[in-house]
């Protein structure tokens, strides 16, 4: 390669490598008061609930989760008694004369109705109708026991089928349960309250969800001998919630839609008393399967068919829930989590240069731009493949990959250098030693490759992420390793001497004694 | 020089000491499952509502110091402390109320997280400073539901990912070579989980697989450093299996070490600098760096010979066998 065409092509690299270093690492405020921001491109990888920061306008997070609890019917906070009972306690206080009684029997009775638990400070109010099974009742009852296990192991049915990371469901304080999800997500709201919804399933028809004429199931049948599941699928860009009727199920939906044609027709899908589905229908459907799309997004189709699935195949409980006490968390390790990798990450990058400067001199500006490009193409591949984020199993995934990377430019370098020791011209060196190291490298990125993308096939969430990370990481290293490198060594070696090509990558012949 | 691979006369014990580590790893995490106490499953926490006025009134520190206070008063420690936003479930949209949270390990007293709670209540209740922030503190016990689908699926996966990678080895280098890397694969994703089932080192509960995975990823980088080196001596059939294994493994165990510190490297300076939950999540990873160098260089090389070796004999009683008069004659 000459000399100007290794100029030209250097310059042209390191343009490239400065501009996209910029746009992955700088961040900043412009314009009049700072009113505009531009984000880097690492600021603006979605993070997992562990990791989380803020983005340059100090006002978005990204990262972190959100929890959530869901209160069973018959339990309340002891924050939302209290705030009940002072309300109760100043209305008797503001109350006329002639029903000053009657607002102290409201206090009296609503003092009555509930009892804390698990003590006298304790963090909820159970009502002892529900929960006890009387209105004197001082033991929770083992029907409401039953019943709120069988609820947490409907939720905990749906929570793991989300095969989303960081997702949390824990019992709390006894009778609720407290549930978190990343806020990688874009469902939260959805996953939250449809998830909620418990009771059997159901489907009816009619004009609204209120007054639909619901299916009535015959003696000795249930609602699975209609519905036998249901799950999501897509088709493009179009994601839909795929209902699996059996023939019984196809007859009473063709008979429901059977003058849809000329009057249309609602058809509703109950979980409990909430209507997760309503399908405005115009002509009849005679179908065993039927594909509900509408404003479905990947993750809100696979939320409303793993609720309805779970309806019919998964724990059964009539216990209805509410959705309260929703936070948002941050990073559950800390903000400077995220810090301190970016500064690990960098401190190995320059202890990497260190390494191969010294022990290849020159040569180790064509590691460095190869490796630079790598790392580049990663960031920008975790910023915009959906089913990356950053979190430990990628950062362990590019740390793998990154290191193959290293350690397959350092095995090729040593095969030339073992080359050149005995005596051959650089060029003949450098094409023995890429020779010899050729097989050895494409055997060892395929394999790892071929590790990486079945890991992300079968495994799921951590172990998914981190297998399609060490795919691609490994694909890029490969290809870099092999090609990338191999270009740059020749273009930095092009502005070297003949006699200084050795000392330019400190390689050494061997001299062999005259004597 | 002529380096025969002379075996390890330790290799019975090695496979022994690794067979009881594994086993007994099997057991505890039968019996007690991994010590994921990272994830905080199970623990105690108190919430601490309160509204905008706090903010306001900048009385963020005295509210904390009221409620820590109260913790110390009744002998209750705190392991994190955060300040949260309450979100409107329907919108998800962030509200100006805040909820100062306290984290408490899984062994503290009830009543006496209850008692600290009463006093905070009583602290900052009507007649106090906060009365106008509508301040409101309870305590929580919390227990965690385990997943376990993401541990099974990943173990299938693990299992199907060495399977193939190694059969690419085995369809590259040989049979001796793939059979091998799969003994060390499998060897060291288990003895690596077996490790931290053992000593009860705390991971997050989706670690022991990726962990696993990180144990056979290294295992296959190491052996197809090594075993690129049998390739060339296998094909030539010149020397016994023997001495084409030991000239590769001492010829190649600067690469393999090297390649095995580099990758131990980056593990550790990432531990070391970023620290706390990240080091606690990334450290553990060295193991799956350190047990793949072990079996590469003193189990996988013992494996290949041996099957080399019954390769080798089992072509030479063929080479011997009854071969009909006619192809005798004619070899002779």
């Amino acid at each position: 390669m000459s000399k100007v065409k290794s100029a030209v092509a250097l310059i042209l690299i390191t343009i490239l490598i400065l501009g996209v270093c910029f746009m992955c690492t700088v961040s900043f405020s412009y314009g009049t008061d700072q009113m505009y921001t531009f984000n880097s491109v690492v600021s603006m990888l979605t993070k997992d609930a562990k990791l989380g920061g803020e983005l340059a306008d100090g006002e978005h997070y990204l990262g972190g989760g959100y929890t959530a609890v869901y209160y069973p019917e018959g339990v309340i906070s002891a924050q939302e008694y209290e705030d009940d009972l002072n309300a109760l306690k100043e209305a008797a206080a503001n109350a006329a004369a002639g029903e000053k009684e009657d607002a102290e029997k409201a206090v009296s009775d609503y003092e009555g109705k509930y009892m804390r638990y698990p003590d006298a400070n304790g963090p909820i109010f159970l009502e002892k109708e529900t929960a006890c099974g009387s209105k004197d009742g001082t033991e929770i009852s083992a029907e409401f026991k039953e019943d709120f296990a069988s609820a947490v192991s409907l939720f905990r049915a749906r929570y793991e089928g989300l095969h989303l990371e960081d997702v949390k469901v824990q019992i709390a304080d006894d009778y609720t349960v407290q549930i978190g999800i990343p806020a990688y997500t874009g469902a939260q709201s959805v996953i939250l309250t449809q998830f909620a919804s418990t009771g059997a399933f159901n489907m009816g028809y009619g004009s609204d969800a209120a007054s639909a004429t619901k299916l009535t199931v015959a003696k000795g049948e249930t609602v699975n001998d209609y519905v036998k599941g249901a799950h999501a699928t897509f088709n493009g860009s179009t994601y839909f919630v795929v209902i699996d009727l059996t023939d019984f199920g196809r007859k009473v939906i063709a008979d429901w839609t059977a003058t849809a044609a000329d009057t249309a027709v609602t058809l509703y899908f109950y979980v409990g008393d909430d209507a997760l589905i309503s399908l405005s229908v115009n002509q009849t459907i005679d179908l065993n399967t039927l594909g509900i799309s509408g404003n479905y997004t990947d993750e809100t189709s696979k939320v409303v068919a793993l609720a309805i699935d779970t309806a019919l195949n998964g724990a059964k409980t009539d216990l209805a829930f509410r959705v309260e006490d929703v936070v948002r968390t941050h990073a559950a390790m800390t903000d400077l989590a995220l810090i301190l990798i970016y500064v690990s990450v960098g401190a190995l990058i320059l202890g990497m240069l260190a390494f191969f400067f010294v022990r290849y001199h020159g040569l180790g500006l064509a590691h460095l731009y190869t490796f630079l490009i790598w790392f580049f193409a990663m960031i920008l591949i975790v910023w915009g493949v959906p089913q990356l984020h950053l979190g430990i199993e990628t950062l362990l995934a590019l740390l793998l990959g990154g290191t193959l990377l290293c350690v397959s430019d350092m095995l090729t370098y040593e095969a030339v250098r073992k080359e050149y020791a005995l005596g051959k011209t650089m060029a003949s060196s450098v094409k023995e030693g890429y020779k010899k190291s050729f097989w050895r490298l494409f055997d060892l990125h395929i394999a790892v490759a071929g590790f990486g993308v079945l890991l992300f096939a079968i495994a799921l969430t951590e172990l998914q992420a981190f297998g399609l990370a060490l795919c691609i990481g490994a694909v890029l290293s490969g290809l870099c390793s092999l090609f990338v490198s191999r270009f740059h060594w020749a273009a930095f070696m092009s502005f070297a001497s003949k006699e200084g090509k050795g000392k330019f990558c400190n390689f050494k012949q061997e001299v062999e004694d005259d004597d | 020089m002529m380096t025969k691979f002379k075996g390890n006369k330790l290799f019975a014990l090695l496979v022994a000491i690794s067979s009881v580590i594994i086993i007994a790893g099997i057991i505890l995490y039968a019996v007690l499952g991994f010590n994921t106490a990272n994830d905080k499953f199970d623990g105690y926490r108190v919430d601490i509502n309160y509204n905008v006025m706090i903010e306001l009134d900048k009385k963020e520190e005295a509210l904390a110091k009221a409620c820590e206070d109260a913790f110390s008063q009744n002998g209750v420690k705190f392991s994190e402390k955060n300040t949260l936003s309450s979100v409107d479930a329907a919108s998800m949209n962030e509200s100006m109320d805040k909820v100062l949270t306290y984290t408490f390990a899984a062994g503290t007293k009830e009543e006496a997280l209850g008692k600290a709670v009463a006093a905070i209540n009583a602290a900052v209740g009507s007649g106090t400073e906060f009365a106008d922030a509508e301040v409101f503190a309870r305590w929580h016990a919390l227990e965690g539901e385990r997943f376990y689908d993401p541990a099974w699926r990943g173990a299938i996966a693990i299992a199907v990912a060495v399977v193939v990678a190694l059969g690419y080895i085995c369809a590259r280098y040989g049979l001796s070579c793939g059979v091998a890397g799969l003994a060390c694969c499998a060897h060291d994703a288990l003895f690596t989980v077996a490790l931290l089932a053992i000593t009860r080192f705390p991971v997050y509960a989706f670690a022991p697989v990726l962990y696993a995975a990180i144990a056979a990823f290294m295992s296959v980088v190491l052996w197809l450093v090594l075993a690129s080196k049998f390739k060339a001596g296998f094909k030539a059939g010149e020397k016994p299996g023997a001495e084409i294994v030991g000239e590769a493994v001492q010829a190649n165990r600067k690469d393999l070490l090297f390649t095995a510190l580099a990758f131990g490297i980056a593990i550790v300076v990432v531990g070391a600098i970023a620290v706390g939950g990240t080091a606690l999540a990334v450290l553990p990873a060295i193991l799956a760096v350190a047990v793949p160098i072990y079996s590469t260089l003193f189990i996988g090389p013992e494996v290949t010979v041996a099957i080399r070796t019954a390769l080798e004999k089992r072509k030479e009683k063929k080479k011997g066998g009854y071969v009909g008069k006619k192809k005798a004659e004619s070899r002779e």
